[in-house]
């Protein structure tokens, strides 16, 4: 079975777990996407939903996806395919400042 | 339009500083709705009696700080001012915020905002209380710090707690071009060296007592109410980080996103980021609420040091900026030596941001052998040596042998230095300093730093944030024509914001705040209105920048300021190939020329700016 490691920082972590940091491992099928996985992490945690995708199902402006140390949107954005072992983090962008 | 007037004085104060005068002039109704308030109030008394030939340093240059239609009331934070003047980092306009007391208790003592012009002839210091202002003789603060000018002047005035006073210290009174005003402990009017056009007044502090002026609100329960629900979202904002933590909480998530600015950005990866982040000060330092007006977000705090070399140290809580710039970007990394860098920068009276930038940049200077401890007068500059930055700031705010040159900002001093320094320095081609992040992964931030008419952001806020304003975000953050786009959208909201007279992080819902203002004032301005006040100020403040100098080609980086990055999550990638176009998508869409910038006759004439058609096109 593939995982990915999947990293929630900061207040996203108190969001989904009530601490500040979260680290899940998340099994995916071959040719699993990052929204697949965003998919996966909603159905497990009611309130991930609301957290990270809006009343039109976009992603949050203040979250940031990095894959492998990289941001996803220098990949493929959500279409970018995950492989086994690959670390996944959710960064939201903090109140200002 | 007549009648009433519900949440403002209805008054402003104008001083000339040159006869020693102060008068009280009246705010009628359409003034109050046109400009609101705050940066709005700033924008019109700039716009009409700053004519170009007058420069930053010219007598003739006015200064204006007010408060706002909810300033004074229940909304927390309602003691926020905006400072508005044109600048010497730029010699264009800037429109600057600060926390605390004073714009409460400048519209309890029965003023709206302050005009200040002239200059006076030795230090003074205005003394304001019950609609009278004095000016007091100040030559016996000259030199003091900012801290030390408030308990002397507090002493004096035997005030009190009923006393808010903001003034400048060594670095608006040796003209530092980026000095900053300082008040009630730990707030900063910060952007665009506002405290040197104080200090080239002569104009040492401003004193507002408290007063009895009662406010009339037209609706003053429902205000009670929508204030405990702004209270209530803003405390809850983004899982309420900011009230557990203070802004100095997301100093890892910037770590971790590559938006934590490192070693003058040679660099975006930094490690320690958990050794200074406001979780580790928050909980290792002994700290106790300094909260600000009618706040209870629990975002300031005096703070003491309980470990490591500065042990003992007591002052206000490093806000993010101020742990960005003396930890990653010097190299430092004990958070102690940040709260005590902190508290020099303010007591000093200097911009943080820019004194963050212009330390980087010495210290790579230092290492790279461009500058020489014969340039530094024998301090040692290395990365990480808090103490020469120490050292350095006195040498800057007295403008002592080479902080003399280093007190002119990045800018002006690299280009001074030549060779390879200018490529070096972070800094817009205006002369602004951007805010204290590697803007490379967060191009919204850097578009707006560079094309902002305020001299710091002007449509964006930590990141933009277009939801809050009922618009789809960005679904690209590296799109640059979505970037500008978006941008441009939502410009408006907070020049807006910025003329109520409270703190951006106590109005995070738009539309509670818009009914916060209705209550207080009668009006029933809707979002959409909002959005046009705030874009009638930006534009406004873009002509008024035409007329005073600006061109295009100085809305743009610096060569370090927009280059590539190294390493972190935003590796390799450039916003300079697509530069051009998007500053001409950005321009297109605020309804201003492509190639000129220029705001188009009919964008003004949208915004009921007709009249200044002529200034633009002459």
């Amino acid at each position: 079975m593939n995982t990915v490691e999947v990293k929630i920082t900061s207040w996203l972590g108190d969001v989904f777990f009530g601490g500040e940091s979260k680290n899940l491992t998340l099994s995916i099928n071959e040719g699993d996407t990052v929204i697949d996985l965003l998919d996966k992490l909603v159905t497990e945690h009611n309130c991930a939903r609301d957290a990270l995708f809006n009343a039109e199902g976009r992603l949050h402006g203040y979250v940031r996806i990095i894959i492998n140390g990289r941001f996803m949107e220098l990949l493929d954005g959500l279409k970018t395919k995950l492989h086994n072992c690959d670390k996944v983090m959710l960064l939201p962008s903090y109140a200002g400042g | 339009m007549s009648g009433k007037l519900y949440g403002y004085t209805g008054k402003i104060l104008r001083v000339n500083l040159t006869d020693e005068q102060a008068i009280t002039e009246k705010l009628d109704a359409e003034t109050l709705k046109r400009y609101v308030g705050g940066t709005g109030l700033g924008t019109k008394y700039l716009y009409e009696e700053v004519p170009p030939s007058v420069e930053w340093d010219s007598p003739d240059n006015r200064m204006i700080i007010a408060s706002g239609p909810l300033g004074a009331t229940r909304v927390s934070g309602s003691g926020t001012f905006s400072v508005v003047t044109k600048g010497p980092m730029t010699n264009l306009a800037v429109a600057t915020q600060a926390n605390g007391f004073f714009g409460a208790f400048l519209k309890l003592a029965g003023f709206d905002g302050i005009i200040l012009q002239g200059v006076a002839d030795r230090f003074v210091y205005l003394y304001i209380r019950d609609g009278q202002a004095e000016i007091r003789d100040a030559s016996h603060l000259s030199g003091k710090d900012t801290w030390k000018t408030e308990d002397a002047i507090r002493e004096e005035l035997g005030g009190g707690r009923r006393l808010s006073i903001f003034g400048i210290g060594p670095a608006g009174e040796n003209l530092a071009r980026f000095a900053a005003i300082v008040g009630d402990k730990g707030h900063v009017a910060a952007h665009n060296g506002v405290g040197a056009v104080m200090g080239k007044k002569n104009l040492k502090a401003i004193a507002v007592e408290r007063g009895n002026n009662r406010l009339e609100i037209k609706d003053g329960e429902h205000l009670s109410e929508l204030s405990r629900q702004l209270f209530e979202v803003s405390k809850n904002h983004r899982g309420g980080a900011l009230y557990k933590w203070g802004t100095a909480g997301g100093l890892s998530s910037a770590a971790l996103g590559g938006w934590l600015p490192i070693k003058n950005y040679t660099t975006s990866v930094f490690a320690e980021h958990e050794k200074l982040n406001g979780q580790y000060m928050r909980t290792h330092f002994e700290h106790k609420p300094n909260p600000c007006w009618a706040c209870r977000m629990r975002h300031c705090y005096i703070m003491r040091v309980t470990e490591g070399p500065y042990a003992g140290f007591e002052g206000e809580e490093p806000e993010y900026e101020c742990a960005a710039a003396w930890g990653s970007l010097i190299g430092n990394t004990d958070a102690g030596a940040v709260v005590m860098l902190t508290n020099v920068t303010d007591r000093l009276g200097l911009d943080v941001n820019e004194s963050g930038w212009v330390m980087a940049w010495v210290m790579e200077c230092y290492e790279k052998g461009i500058l020489t401890k014969d340039d530094t007068d024998g301090l040692d500059m290395s990365w990480g040596n808090v103490e020469a930055a120490r050292a350095m700031l006195h040498k800057i705010a007295k403008r002592e042998g080479c902080g003399d040159l280093f007190a002119e900002g990045v800018k002006r001093a690299s280009e001074k230095i030549g060779g390879e320094a200018p490529n070096m320095g972070i800094y817009t081609l205006k002369g602004a300093s951007p805010r204290g992040h590697d803007h490379r992964g967060r191009w919204s931030e850097l578009l707006d730093t560079c094309v902002t008419n305020t001299s710091t952001i002007e449509a964006t806020f930590g990141g933009v944030n277009p939801e809050a304003l009922g618009m789809q975000p960005v679904s690209d953050a590296f799109s640059s024509k979505e970037v500008s786009a978006v941008n441009a959208k939502v410009n408006g909201w907070r020049q807006f914001e910025d003329c109520l007279g409270t703190c951006r992080f106590c109005t995070v819902d738009p539309s509670l705040t818009i009914d916060c203002v209705n209550a207080a004032t009668g009006w029933e301005l809707t979002l959409s209105d909002a959005m046009r006040i705030g874009r009638r100020i930006v534009n406004q403040l873009r002509v008024f920048n035409f007329r005073h100098g600006l061109t295009t080609d100085l809305e743009a980086p610096s060569p370090r300021y927009g280059s590539t990055p190294v390493d972190g999550p935003a590796q390799g990638k450039s916003i300079m190939p697509g530069w051009k176009s998007m500053v001409r998508n950005y321009y297109d869409l605020m309804g201003w020329d492509k190639d000129t910038g220029k705001p188009l006759s009919e964008t003004l004439k949208q915004l009921g700016l007709e009249s200044l058609i002529p200034d633009i096109t002459a």
